[in-house]
């Protein structure tokens, strides 16, 4: 379907261009890129496989949207096409914070929380119950594997994007 | 915590620029208001065009070779590739209505996603084409999880933290940006999200992303030539725009 007309349609003017490049000053000033964001891609991307399905997050109804940093205590539901995870986040002090958790369908998966200091992880319960008592504050982001006895060849499962604890 | 994840990739140096470009950009914005003017004297729209092409086939070539390493594994690569194609991203969730928490989860999602089909994508083009074609249909998605009573579209500057500024406060000194905001804004909401996009994509990979917002190739010069010349048509009525 590339006719003569449709091949050279694709290329803006210099007029266009132009236009376009003056678009782009006024949506980079008036609605930045948050500054940190490609900081969190980096982290959040930094993973050994990439065979996992996406832990989506959606903030509990009733929460104010664009505050998910620095309540003392909040709700986040994440959910994918294999299973569905809430955490309920709750301030310890100014440093750490304690995540409860539970997963669905339940399974004795492991999950993983990662931070810049490191990662740590819980078994989750037969009822798909898991609990990390003390959880840094700042960048981290939540990793399910599989619940192998090995947890070094357990592969990931589904992954969350990074979120600020 | 003070952790930074970054420091443990070696080769930042670039992302980190764009990360740090990004914050002073707001900052940096207002006193730039003649800065394309000034290189540019009379006839400037033709020379400033083409010295767009040039950047752009550059681009074209950096981001082919990013995506070539990319997909061998090379970290650093796929990292260069996100601080390049983000913006575009973000534009495109933002373009949907959503809240500015709302639109860093999708550009993350989308992100994640593609590691997985990275190896299907070769080149820049069809990676462009994925990536926005994903972030729009994930901002769809947040849009309808968290939809309000509020018709969408509306409030997507109504969440700006305290002592952010609007859009209005943030061009008050510059007329003629603020002509060509409320001129886009006032666009039918197709032609307003295509320039938006359209505006941050690398321009040689433009036919991709007409092809990512449904319109077929064949279509894409007449549905884009309409929107610029909608947009030149309120421009012309604005007193406070004036042609360069």
């Amino acid at each position: 379907m590339n006719t003569a007309e449709g091949s050279s349609s694709p290329h803006l003017t210099p007029e266009d261009q132009v236009l376009a490049a003056e678009i782009a000053d006024v949506y980079r000033m008036i609605d930045p890129v948050p500054a940190t964001l490609v900081e969190r891609l980096r982290f959040a991307l930094a993973l050994e496989s990439a065979d996992f399905a996406v832990l989506r997050p959606f903030e509990e109804a009733g929460l104010p949207s664009g505050v998910r940093g620095g309540e003392d205590s909040r709700t986040i539901t994440f959910d994918s096409e294999i299973l569905t995870i809430m955490i309920s986040v709750s301030a310890r002090d100014d440093h750490a914070v304690r995540v409860d958790g539970w997963l669905a369908p339940p399974g004795e998966h492991l999950v993983e929380l990662r931070t810049g200091g490191g990662a740590q992880q819980v078994r989750a319960d037969d009822q798909g119950r898991f609990v990390l008592d003390v959880v840094p504050r700042g960048l981290s982001q939540l990793v399910v594997r599989q619940g192998l006895d090995d947890p070094a060849r357990a592969t990931i499962l589904a992954v969350t994007p990074s979120l600020i604890l | 915590m003070a952790g930074d994840p970054a420091t443990d990739h070696a080769p930042t140096a670039g992302s980190r620029a764009a990360a740090a470009s990004a914050a002073g950009s707001r900052a940096a914005a207002a006193p730039t208001a003649g800065s394309r003017a000034g290189g540019a004297p009379a006839g400037g729209s033709r020379a400033a065009g083409s010295r767009v092409s040039a950047a752009g086939a550059e681009r074209r070539a950096r981001l082919a070779e990013w995506l070539v390493a990319a997909r061998q594994g090379d970290s650093a690569a796929l990292d260069a590739i996100v601080a390049e194609l983000t913006p575009v991203l973000w534009h495109t969730a933002r373009s949907q209505g959503l809240t500015r928490q709302a639109a860093e989860d999708v550009v993350q999602t989308t992100w994640l996603i593609l590691l997985r089909r990275l190896d299907t994508i070769a080149a820049p083009g069809a990676l462009i084409e994925w990536l926005v074609t994903t972030a729009r249909r994930e901002a769809w998605r947040a849009g309808a999880a968290s939809r309000k009573d509020d018709l969408p579209g509306d409030d997507v500057f109504d969440d700006l933290p305290d002592g952010v500024l609007t859009p209005d406060e943030l061009l008050v000194d510059d007329e003629r940006r603020r002509a060509l905001w409320q001129a886009v804004e006032s666009l039918p909401k197709r032609c307003a999200e295509l320039l938006r996009i359209v505006a941050f994509v690398p321009r040689p990979h433009y036919d991709a992303v007409a092809a990512a917002l449904d319109m077929p190739l064949g279509s894409i010069g007449p549905t884009r030539g309409r929107c610029f010349a909608k947009l030149r048509v309120l421009l012309a009525k604005d007193p406070d725009w004036s042609p360069r």
